[in-house]
């Protein structure tokens, strides 16, 4: 089953005749069955964040369609998109992004909570992913009083919750260091085995990439090329660093310091 | 869990950064209420309280209304701005604007309608204090009684929530002008060092210059004119005082290196360039109220307590009448005091004569060389001699400072009958002689045979004789004097003709004495607001503050150091404002102190100390809730 369809998403910044134009997306395509576990990797620059801002409905295209679920987003209104990503799309920052206000078991329930269903749901679910995830013990402490890696999997967590018909992650290691970044990539490996998860993630680490079932490389706002999990890891992990090789080796982003 | 419940959570979490909002909103219900329930009470209605006391109330319960609102406004606009990353990510996660506007409007109304409730409760219990306060300052026979008006608590419960959940719906704009896609990579942007430009700082010292010169050369007569491009100048200059003067100061410190190298001086630095700066505008605003507040209650308070000696300065006769009583001879004046054993220990009997100067629209009395040589000698001013057709103007309106000028030769032509007279003046007089009197304001002194002449010529409405008097305690002249205003104006004469020493002393303290009392509440109530814009300010910095203090201590700068570190960059917000509006109520102090032979600085003192000491408790009350609050994240997250 189908359940993301880009065609021909093009997106230009600036206003026409100011001359300062800037196109970041040029006719790209893109197709997501469900279950799958996708990668988008590329140069800074390249439209990477543009179009995970494009697919995850923050931002619109200049041109062209997206299919989600089987609605075409790009046509929609504001109020219909807030409703449609409550719905139908989970989101996993670089930054964590929980609110400061809430425990770890309030910020993950919070999409039950705008969906207004039953505590026994929130309840369930809440334990369900915080067992798998690992964080049962800090469920009830605030974001700034637990580790980086147990703030991303909380983050992981709610964009879960809700099973979403598609995840979108930002740089999701961006901002852990190796060990944590391991045990999360494997976690959400994993979820989308087990629930059934379509997950997008932009990065630009090969290692987290490898935890993919296929890797798209932009460059320019445009499809590189696109390859697909072999055998092992091991064995994708050093194609992808082949690709990204030959994507160019000034280009390839060197791990930015996140601070 | 519902969108009320995280409402009710985030207001808790961020309790401790809207608890000076919070008390700074009681405290506006709480003085619209006292003053509602003035305009409300029956006492109004049945008009016992003075007219303008009155107006001067529904003014300032206009003023507390309208400040409020801003100040309201204000503070939701920024607390919306400070979390604008919590709302994007809502948005982000499937809320629409109109979702979020109403969980913004329930933490409003939370905020809000607690805010009303404590605001009248405390506007209930202190408003029979507040009543004698008014009693007294009027002077009233019988205390204004208390009762709780309903209309008030209906207009203050109403208005203040109505204004609440408009603010809040006019906050959809603010959000939609939030852009979600910052939550994408958003740390990456670093913030560019503060700079400044030399132009701007060089207009900003001359903006506050000329201003202090403006002020400083101002005397009553100008003042009105004056203060419109004083208001500019100040505003523009202080507004580039903390965007320019500020960063070009510090960054001409960090050029010294045995200063920037000191110690911790390069962190602090370093940190208060990026702080200034970021804080201008807020600055900018808390130093102006703070000016406001100070300037206003030391010159209410000056005029207040110098009612005296302005009286006795502006009034330097007793009692004094021009022309002639219509139903007493100035003999029956005479046995009058006698019968209440008022002492005379002065009279003088000046003869004028109303003139027309030919190119003059004020009114000239003309006084003759010896009179005016009579009223020198007492002053202990050497005499004025004069030729025939010689003059001397004078300005006695002791508006202007005591000066004597020689000047080239005006010639002054009056019309006296049919013959016109021409004076060569060359010389110009500011003294104060008289009372205030119709024609008592421009003096034009003659020689006497010229001023005999004139008399013979003049019509008799034109001539009048001053009578004026100096008792031994003029305090106990009030009853005949207020008589003599009242008997006046029943007879259809004009009051301006007895003025008295003690007439000006009272309606100086009337108009004073409530403008004190109003001054004194609206000062509280900028100081309130301003101290909570700098608190809300400070503990938006918090997560960053307590980031920063871990990383001090891992480069094992001791936590007392790093402390320190800190206290000195909130004292500098705190007080570099205070220090700038004390600089700005000096000028405006000694601007309206003309009146004054010079400001009376003990008062001011006084003001300034006692806005010192509140501020300064304000600031500790701020800075040992911030420290506690930073240490305990520090040591939650370690």
């Amino acid at each position: 089953m189908i359940v993301l369809e880009a065609k021909k998403l093009t997106k230009v910044y600036g206003e026409k005749g100011t001359g300062a134009v800037h196109q970041a997306l040029t006719d790209f395509d893109l197709t997501i069955q469900q279950g799958e576990f996708i990668g988008i990797m590329g140069p800074s620059g390249s439209g990477k964040t543009t179009l995970l801002q494009i697919l995850g409905t923050i931002d619109r295209p200049t041109r062209g369609d997206i299919l989600i679920a089987g609605k075409n987003v790009a046509k929609m209104k504001d109020n219909e998109l807030a409703d449609f990503r409550r719905k139908q799309l989970g989101f996993i920052f670089q930054e964590f992004h929980l609110l400061d206000a809430l425990t770890i078991q309030e910020n993950i329930l919070v999409p039950l909570v705008l969906e207004k269903r039953s505590v026994a749901e929130m309840e369930r679910r809440v334990q369900e992913l915080a067992n798998y995830l690992g964080i049962q013990k800090v469920l009830s402490h605030r974001p700034y009083e637990v580790s980086g890696g147990q703030r991303q999997r909380a983050a992981a967590a709610r964009a879960l919750i809700h099973s979403p018909a598609l995840i979108l992650a930002d740089e999701p290691t961006g901002n852990l260091d190796s060990k944590s970044a391991k045990s999360l990539m494997e976690s959400l490996s994993n979820l989308n085995k087990k629930e059934k998860a379509t997950i997008l993630t932009v990065t630009h680490d090969p290692f987290t990439a490898s935890y993919c079932d296929r890797v798209i490389f932009i460059k320019d706002g445009q499809l590189f090329t696109e390859i697909r999990r072999g055998q092992t890891r091991q064995a994708f992990y050093r194609h992808i660093m082949e690709v990204t090789a030959a994507l160019g080796g000034e280009s390839y982003e060197l791990t930015q310091s996140s601070y | 869990m519902n969108l009320r419940n995280l409402a009710i959570k985030n207001a808790k979490f961020q309790f401790r950064s809207y608890l000076a909002y919070f008390i700074s909103c009681t405290f506006s219900v709480w003085m619209f209420y006292l003053y509602g329930s003035l305009l409300f009470h029956p006492m109004v209605t049945q008009k016992t309280l003075p007219n303008q006391f009155v107006s001067l109330m529904m003014v300032v319960e206009v003023m507390i209304g309208l400040f409020a609102c801003l100040f309201i406004g204000y503070s939701q606009s920024s607390f919306l701005r400070n979390r604008k990353r919590d709302l994007g990510l809502l948005q982000c996660l499937g809320m629409s604007v109109k979702h979020i506007t109403r969980l913004i409007f329930w933490e409003n109304m939370l905020v809000g309608s607690l805010a009303v409730g404590v605001g009248i409760l405390l506007g209930i219990v202190f408003s029979k204090l507040f009543f004698l306060a008014v009693s007294f300052i009027l002077d009233l026979a019988t205390p204004i009684p208390f009762v709780i008006p309903m209309p008030a608590i209906l207009l203050t419960g109403i208005g203040f929530l109505l204004v609440f959940s408009v603010l809040s719906w006019w906050s959809r704009f603010t959000i939609r002008k939030l852009s979600i896609a910052e939550l994408f990579r958003e740390s990456v942007q670093a913030k560019p060092t503060p700079t400044f430009a030399w132009w701007k700082v060089i207009v900003s010292l001359g903006c506050l210059g000329g201003a202090y010169y403006i002020a400083w050369t101002a005397d009553l007569a100008s003042l009105v004119q004056r203060i419109i491009p004083i208001f500019v100048l100040v505003l523009i200059g202080t507004h580039l005082f903390f965007t320019q003067l500020s960063v070009a100061v510090i960054s001409y410190m960090q050029k010294k290196k045995k200063l920037f190298y000191k110690g911790t001086n390069m962190m602090l630095l370093s940190q208060l360039r990026f702080r200034l700066k970021d804080n201008a505008r807020i600055l900018f605003i808390v130093s102006l109220l703070s000016s406001v507040v100070i300037s206003s209650v030391s010159v209410c308070l000056t005029y207040y307590f110098e009612a005296e000696k302005v009286a006795t300065d502006q009034s330097p006769y007793h009692l004094s009448i021009q022309g002639d009583l219509p139903n007493m001879s100035p003999a029956e004046l005479k046995s009058l005091f006698k019968k209440e054993k008022i002492q005379v220990t002065e009279e003088v009997h000046i003869p004028l004569i109303a003139v027309q100067v030919k190119g003059e629209k004020r009114f000239v009395s003309a006084i003759s060389q010896k009179d005016i040589n009579r009223l020198l000698q007492k002053l202990g001013d050497p005499a004025i001699s004069l030729q025939k057709d010689q003059a001397v103007f004078v300005n006695a309106t002791g508006y202007t400072p005591d000066a004597e000028k020689t000047m080239a030769i005006r010639q002054m032509d009056v019309m006296m009958g049919k013959v016109n007279y021409s004076f060569k003046v060359e010389k110009e007089l500011s003294r104060k002689f008289f009372n205030e009197h119709k024609g008592t304001h421009f003096l034009l002194v003659l020689h006497d045979t010229q001023f005999r002449e004139l008399q013979a010529q003049a019509k008799k409405e034109e001539l009048s004789i001053l009578h004026n008097y100096r008792f031994d305690d003029w305090k106990q002249a009030d009853q005949i004097v207020m008589d003599l205003d009242q008997q006046i104006t029943k007879l259809g004469e004009d009051p301006y003709n007895v003025q008295s020493t003690y007439e000006l002393y009272i309606s100086l303290k009337g108009i004073f004495a409530p403008l004190m009392f109003v001054s004194l509440f609206i000062g509280i109530l900028f100081f309130l607001a301003a101290g909570s814009i700098l608190y809300f300010r400070i503990f938006t910095e918090l997560p960053n503050d307590a980031g920063q203090m871990m990383v001090l201590h891992k480069l094992g700068i001791r936590q007392k150091d790093a402390i320190r570190l800190m206290s000195t960059q909130i004292r500098l917000l705190f007080f570099i404002p205070f220090i700038v509006s004390v600089c700005h109520g000096m000028a405006a102090m000694n601007m309206f102190s003309t009146l004054f032979k010079k400001p009376v600085w003990d008062l001011f003192a006084m003001a300034v100390i006692g806005y010192l000491f509140v501020f300064g408790l304000y600031y500790l009350w701020t800075h040992r809730l911030y420290m506690a609050d930073v240490l305990k994240r520090v040591q939650k997250s370690s």
